[in-house]
């Protein structure tokens, strides 16, 4: 039984890739760059008074807007045509309201990974969600790209944290839902049209969001199996008992490979190369202790068709839950090899779908950098490596698959070359009609880049 | 239609329920209770849409139609929703004393109030009138002519094939007679345990007193076994029940009185009603007479398990379902575990659970016969959840229920028996 | 150009082609019997349908609204007609379309843990249906024994044990709309990682004015393994609030905290409802907690310290459930309680930051002395969510007005401390005029905008939620037209 008491996620140093950094004020960076190619403005106003102003004064200059923070996400969808002008909040910067006695936080979009992820630490405290300190970005940038990693099944997508959210449409006009307050029903939930939308309705400027305290104790754990049969036969023993884990994934041999590589003890060399599950509990010291001794009862029971079992010390643990993290993100945007393939569908068919992804695999000549399969949210993702015309089939396979498995889901990432063909969807949107309607009321006048969505 | 402008101020006046009303905060928590509510899905047909309408018409702020009068009329008063009213709201009265003053007030009336009003003031009060009814109806039967004229009469009136069904087959004269306390000795059916530890009443009903005899004489058995002697006024009368939902309270108080009569002389200690419908009526006297009956009035069930039972001898092997009379749970708040605990104490019987045994089985008195468009779909519903319930045995404790729950189990395998008479089984003696 | 002008005339509408598809023991149009539709739980504000239509099928209601739109009449969608904001109420005439009759559950999916269903099954029923399956629809507002689906959809309702749960819109994960216009919508579905926009996020909590759902994709979770009830008693309000705020504080987060001041414990105590509540009490404090046990083992421990902290002058635990029963018994009740201290019922539903409770509250019973009103206050106190409720006669206008202008007060006084005017409630046809409080003039112009881009011809549900005649940036444009009444 291995109880840690973590948080040691400060312990590195986050690094600083220059290519992501504005090399003066309203320059764009080289990533925003390679996205956006070369006929690129850029504006950071300070307030929101500047931003309409911004907005208005580009009206009829023929500029595309993208509403932006720092542009790490600047990769998703395929990107827009034509001169654009990049209204960036990244010196809108500051922690508004910050109420940790009643566990509430206003931010202006601009707020970076960090500062927000420092502020809440100084209370103990944390947004529900999967964030990475050693990643750069804005508050902003994750709401409009709906970011959430594994633990996004025990605690909620980004539209069940945000309590507030307010903005500037194209045309210059505010808009606004919920508060500071936890429950609210007051006027239309606006924030939850704005949660993923890409900046395709106007400019966040402000979110607040409910918090919680950080776990006491966190722990984790790796099974390995040969078979995946058999790890997700075990992964779904995690359903039917009062075991709440807030991972639960099903990863395959290939992830093992990312594990070992962020993993600096020399015990995590030993790791089988095999298909495997990992799960990350969370609480206080009793509720975790009680869960471990029912993971102990399923891991007797399993104990034939697995290879074995591991707990996870302090680092390890840190480095596989940053992996975890970071999995649904390209380790390098300007890769031309890479796609990452988002499926969601009903938890029960997960299984399935991981066979149906060996069998494309199969016949693919792509090359799979891993996957991860959750049982419990239905959520999986995979990442997959070759050259241009094997990621243009591979990606027409997978996205058959999810028509013929009636799944969803998104195209996470694929290199510059492919991206002005591919959708960020990997279905179409049966209700692309209503979508425009409200896309033209946010944009009347036409200037965001709506196909991006 | 209108209500007579002479009239108007008077019928608000009048309309002393009218404050009642108000305690209505219009939750719409009783709403998934009301069964007609169930079967229409209208608002008008719920206890709060009723309630507005009253007092709408009151407040003279809702106009009078006759399409909105109706479905105050299709009210069962089955009570289930004073039960969950989270205010208290006391639904009974209030339809009664609105019954009341529509049947003063309004000039219509059709053929089915006429015929109404025929039969419970003049035939209902006189047992001795509904002997001779049920006289020829016997002798209807027992002749094939109920055969021939159903048979027949079917072929033009689904109804009549229907209304017919309710009608147990009418026992003969001789047997039908329950001897009262006029013609046995010292007037007393006594105790069988030795010295009596109490002496009640039996209050014999209308309807009951005929075709119900045997469940009479149950009870009669079941109250001799338990030490009591029981005494069976001559002069009692109908309890008045079906003319307080009809909204003819001032017959019905004058038979309260002559029931107050029939019993004063009387020296019981407490008086035992077998028929939920008329336990309701006899335990709220009105309010001229606070005393009531002047002494207390219990359900043979309730007043069986207070006092207790003897232990049974006989094994009964059945699977039985309790089907909760109306006016036992919701009218009297007589639990169903009086019934089941009696139950309980009965070798081989197995109790199963009945879902919903609570909500009305569409009988209501004579409603089902005022409104079987209503009362069938109702009854449709009782029987899909007996079915379901696995039991080949059904008690309730109301004539009315006994016969409407039969009526839709006619061609199942299924006995519907009063609770009194399958104890009275579990003793051979 | 709307055809709000026909609504005004007094023409009949032609009803013969919608007999033709919705029978008559299913179409109202009596005026009596209309009558008893014109309001909803808030009869505050009442007006008459023309007609009520009782939809059983998708089919209907689009006919329906085609119908509608064809005549230029307004419809108002109703479940079970228990809101209490208005929601439901006609007000400006038009037609019913009540959807109690579409009350199936399509179909339950126990290992992917969703359902499918009409929306007028009744939220307790569906609990009802799901739990021999070993799940259950978490949101459970008070009045969920009479409530709807479709009605918990239209207006985002919560229920005391929201706090932990979430609310209604945590629970949905996929709607059928039909839009005014008689277009059907499918948004959303069991897969959470949908293509374009979160249109079932937006529906959910519209109050009918995006159209109607006819049908309802809920998330279902299994119950807790295990539960623990407690009830606190304080011999003041401030106490009690002081422990909410103290458990908030701490990072335990229990399933529900309710509190109910002297007033209601009164008023319960005298109903039917009575459920033990000590009646010199200032206030008690329900609190339950739902999780593994050794876990709330540990947080009974330390919320047993916080009560000792703040005073309780009693504790008591629930050890099985009957007693939790008892416990919750007054809590439930305490709604038609209340109803029984007066003719009328006014609740009111705002919101604050935990971390104020005391302080409001103190206030509000200033505001309560100043108008002279009486209020009971029952609350969801672990988010901060206040029902001020207020018992007056109805028919004394001088009293009705002192009502509503202590109301008004109270829910400024939300606002001003960080909260908002509406919790569960809605705003509907009460708030209206107080949406200004919490938002611009812009704020309103672009809901209204998207309203409109949604229902152009204003049919569905009008003058709900916004208040009449905003004036656009684009100076008079966008105006949401008042019908004379």
């Amino acid at each position: 039984m291995n109880l840690k008491t973590s948080h040691s996620s400060n312990a590195q140093d986050p690094q600083i890739d220059e290519r992501f950094q504005r090399p003066e004020p309203s320059t764009p960076s080289e990533h925003e760059r390679w996205c956006y190619g070369d006929d690129v403005e850029v504006s950071e106003p300070e307030n929101e008074e500047e931003l309409i102003d911004i907005i208005e004064n580009s009206a009829g200059k023929g500029q595309t807007l993208i509403p932006t923070g720092l542009g790490h996400h600047a990769y998703l969808g395929p990107p827009p045509e034509g001169k654009i002008l990049l209204v960036s909040t990244s010196r809108m910067n500051s922690i508004v309201q910050y109420e940790p006695e009643d566990f509430t936080i206003g931010v202006q979009a601009g707020v970076s990974l960090r500062h927000f992820i420092q502020e809440l630490a100084t209370n103990d405290q944390e947004l529900a969600l999967d964030l990475d300190p050693q990643r750069d970005g804005t508050i902003g940038g994750l709401v409009a790209a709906n970011w959430h990693g594994p633990r996004r099944h025990q605690h909620g997508l980004l539209r069940s944290l945000i309590i507030g959210l307010s903005g500037v449409r194209a045309n210059g006009v505010r808009f606004k839902s919920g508060g500071m307050v936890v429950k609210n029903v007051a006027g239309y939930d606006l924030g939850k049209l704005l949660v993923g939308s890409l900046g395709t309705l106007g400019v966040i400027t402000q979110i607040n969001f409910k918090l919680r305290q950080r776990s006491e104790v966190v722990s984790m754990g790796l099974g390995f199996f040969k078979d995946p049969e058999d790890a997700f036969a075990f992964a779904q023993e995690f359903a039917y008992n009062s075991v709440e884990p807030a991972i639960l994934e099903v990863f395959n041999p290939e992830a093992v490979a990312g594990f070992k590589k962020e993993c600096s003890s020399s015990h995590s060399k030993d790791w089988p190369s095999e298909w495997g599950v990992v799960w990350k509990l969370e609480g206080n010291e009793s509720s975790v202790e009680t869960q471990e001794r029912e993971i102990e009862a399923l891991k007797k029971n399993r104990s034939a068709s697995a290879s074995g079992f591991e707990s996870l010390e302090t680092e390890d643990l840190s480095a596989v839950s940053r992996y975890l993290t970071q999995f649904s993100e390209p380790d390098d945007p300007f890769r031309q090899d890479l796609a990452l393939l988002r499926f969601s569908l009903p938890a029960r068919n997960t299984r399935q779908l991981c066979r149906d992804v060996g069998r494309i695999q199969k016949d693919s000549k792509l090359l799979s950098e891993g996957q991860l399969f959750s049982p419990l949210s239905g959520m999986s993702v995979i990442r997959l490596r070759g050259d241009r015309p094997a990621l243009k089939a591979g990606l027409t396979s997978y996205r058959e698959l999810a028509k013929e498995a009636s799944a969803q889901g998104k195209v996470l990432f694929v290199g510059k070359d492919l991206r002005r063909e591919q959708t960020y969807s990997l279905r179409a949107d049966p209700n692309r009609a209503l979508a425009e309607k409200i896309q033209k009321v946010f944009d009347p006048k036409q200037c965001l880049h709506r196909s991006r969505l | 239609m209108a209500i007579p402008k002479s009239e108007e101020k008077a019928f608000k006046e009048r309309f002393e329920e009218y404050t009642q009303t108000l305690d209505c905060v219009h939750c719409g928590l009783c709403i998934p209770d009301c069964p007609t509510q169930g079967i229409t899905g209208r608002e008008s047909d719920s206890p709060r849409g009723r309630i507005y309408l009253m007092r709408g018409y009151a407040e003279e702020s809702i106009p009078f139609t006759p399409e909105s009068l109706k479905h105050l009329d299709q009210c069962i008063v089955c009570r289930n929703c004073e039960t969950v009213c989270p205010s208290g709201i006391q639904m009974g009265e209030m339809m009664e004393t609105f019954r009341h003053e529509m049947n003063r007030t309004l000039p219509h009336k059709g053929w089915k109030h006429h015929f109404m009003k025929l039969m419970l003031n003049h035939v209902v009060p006189s047992r001795a009138k509904i002997a001779f009814l049920l006289d020829l109806l016997y002798y209807y039967d027992r002749f094939k002519l109920r055969k021939i004229l159903v048979g027949v009469g079917s072929k033009f009136s689904k109804k009549l094939k229907k209304m017919d069904r309710l009608f147990p087959p009418i026992p003969k004269p001789s047997e039908r007679r329950l001897a009262t306390s006029a013609s046995i000795p010292q007037g007393l059916y006594p105790s069988t345990q030795g010295k009596a530890r109490m002496k009640v009443g039996l209050f014999l009903g209308c309807i009951t007193s005929e075709l119900f005899v045997e469940t009479h004489r149950s009870t009669i058995r079941m109250l001799n076994r338990s030490g009591c002697d029981v005494y069976v006024p001559d002069s009692q009368t109908c309890c008045g029940a079906l003319h307080r939902h009809g909204g003819f309270i001032d017959e019905a108080h004058r038979l309260y009185e002559g029931n107050v009569s029939a019993f004063e002389e009387s020296g019981v200690d407490v008086i035992i009603v077998n028929a939920a419908g008329c336990g309701a009526a006899l335990k709220e006297p009105p309010s001229s007479l606070p005393d009531g009956l002047g002494r207390p009035v219990r359900d043979i069930c309730e007043f069986l398990e207070e006092i207790g039972i003897p232990e049974p001898d006989q094994k009964i092997s059945r699977k039985v379902a309790y089907d909760q009379p109306c006016h036992l749970v919701h009218g009297q708040k007589v639990p169903a575990s009086a019934v089941l605990s009696l139950l309980e104490q009965v070798p081989g019987l197995e109790i199963v659970p009945l879902r919903n045994s609570e909500r009305c089985c569409g009988s209501g008195g004579i409603y089902n016969l005022l409104h079987p468009e209503m009362a069938e779909p109702i009854l449709d519903e009782k029987v899909e959840d007996i079915l379901d319930s696995g039991a080949d045995t059904i008690v309730t404790g109301n004539p009315g229920c006994w016969m409407q729950i039969r009526s839709g189990l006619l061609d199942k395998d299924i006995e519907v028996l009063h609770p009194v008479d399958l104890l009275d089984q579990a003793y051979g003696a | 150009m709307s055809h709000l002008d026909s609504v005004s005339s007094p023409k009949t509408p032609d009803f013969s082609a919608l007999k033709s598809w919705i029978p008559p023991e299913r179409l109202i149009t009596d005026p009596g019997e209309v009558s008893v539709y014109e309001c909803d739980g808030l009869p505050l504000h009442k007006k008459s349908p023309i007609a009520v239509v009782l939809c059983k099928s998708e089919e209907e209601v689009v006919q329906t609204v085609k119908w509608c739109d064809r005549e230029g009449l307004p419809f108002v969608p109703r479940g079970a007609g228990t809101g209490l904001s208005g929601g439901a109420t006609p007000i400006t005439a038009g037609v019913i379309i009540d959807l109690n009759r579409m009350n199936r559950i399509k179909h339950i999916d126990a290992e992917n843990r969703f359902a499918i269903v009409e929306p007028g099954v009744i939220n307790n029923h569906l609990s009802d249906a799901t739990r021999p399956q070993g799940l259950e629809y978490a949101p459970d507002p008070s009045s969920q024994r009479a409530c709807t689906i479709g009605g918990n959809v239209a207006e985002n309702s919560g229920g005391p044990h929201c706090l932990k749960y979430g609310v209604t819109t945590d629970h949905v994960l996929g709607l059928r709309v039909v839009l005014p216009d008689g277009q059907i919508v499918q948004m959303g579905g069991p897969e959470i990682d949908q293509p374009g926009y979160d249109l079932t996020g937006l529906f959910v909590g519209t109050e009918g004015t995006f159209g109607i759902v006819t049908e309802v994709t809920v998330n279902l979770i299994p119950p807790p393994p295990s539960v623990r009830t407690y009830l606190a008693i304080f011999d003041s309000l401030g106490l009690a609030c002081r422990m909410v705020s103290q458990i908030t504080r701490s990072g335990i987060l229990p399933a529900a905290l309710e509190i109910m001041d002297q007033n209601t414990i009164r008023a319960v105590e005298a109903s039917v409802f009575r459920a033990g509540y000590p009646e010199d009490a200032a206030a008690v404090l329900l609190i339950e907690t739902h999780g593994i046990d050794d876990s709330l083992a540990d947080e009974e421990a330390r919320i047993i310290e916080f009560a000792q902290e703040c005073h309780a002058i009693e504790f008591r635990t629930a050890n099985d459930e009957k007693e939790r029963m008892d416990l919750w018994k007054g809590r439930k009740g305490a709604f038609g309680a209340m109803g029984r201290v007066n003719t009328d019922l006014y609740v009111l539903d705002g919101v604050v930051p935990r971390t104020q409770l005391e302080s409001v509250l103190n206030r509000v019973g200033e505001i309560a002395e100043k108008h002279q009103v009486t209020v009971s206050n029952v609350f969801h106190a672990g988010d901060g969510n206040l029902h001020p409720n207020i018992s007056y006669d109805g028919r004394d206008p001088e009293e009705s007005h002192r009502v509503l202008e202590a109301g008004k007060e109270i829910l400024q006084l939300c606002v001003d401390s960080g909260g908002t005017i509406s919790g569960e409630h809605g705003i509907g046809l009460e708030k209206s005029e107080f949406l200004p409080m919490v938002f611009s003039d812009e704020h309103i112009d672009t809901m209204i905008e998207l309203r409109l881009a949604v229902d152009p011809q204003e049919r569905s549900n009008p003058q709900k939620i916004f208040p009449d005649n905003r004036v656009s940036k684009d100076g008079g444009r966008q105006k949401l037209n008042k019908v004379p009444q």
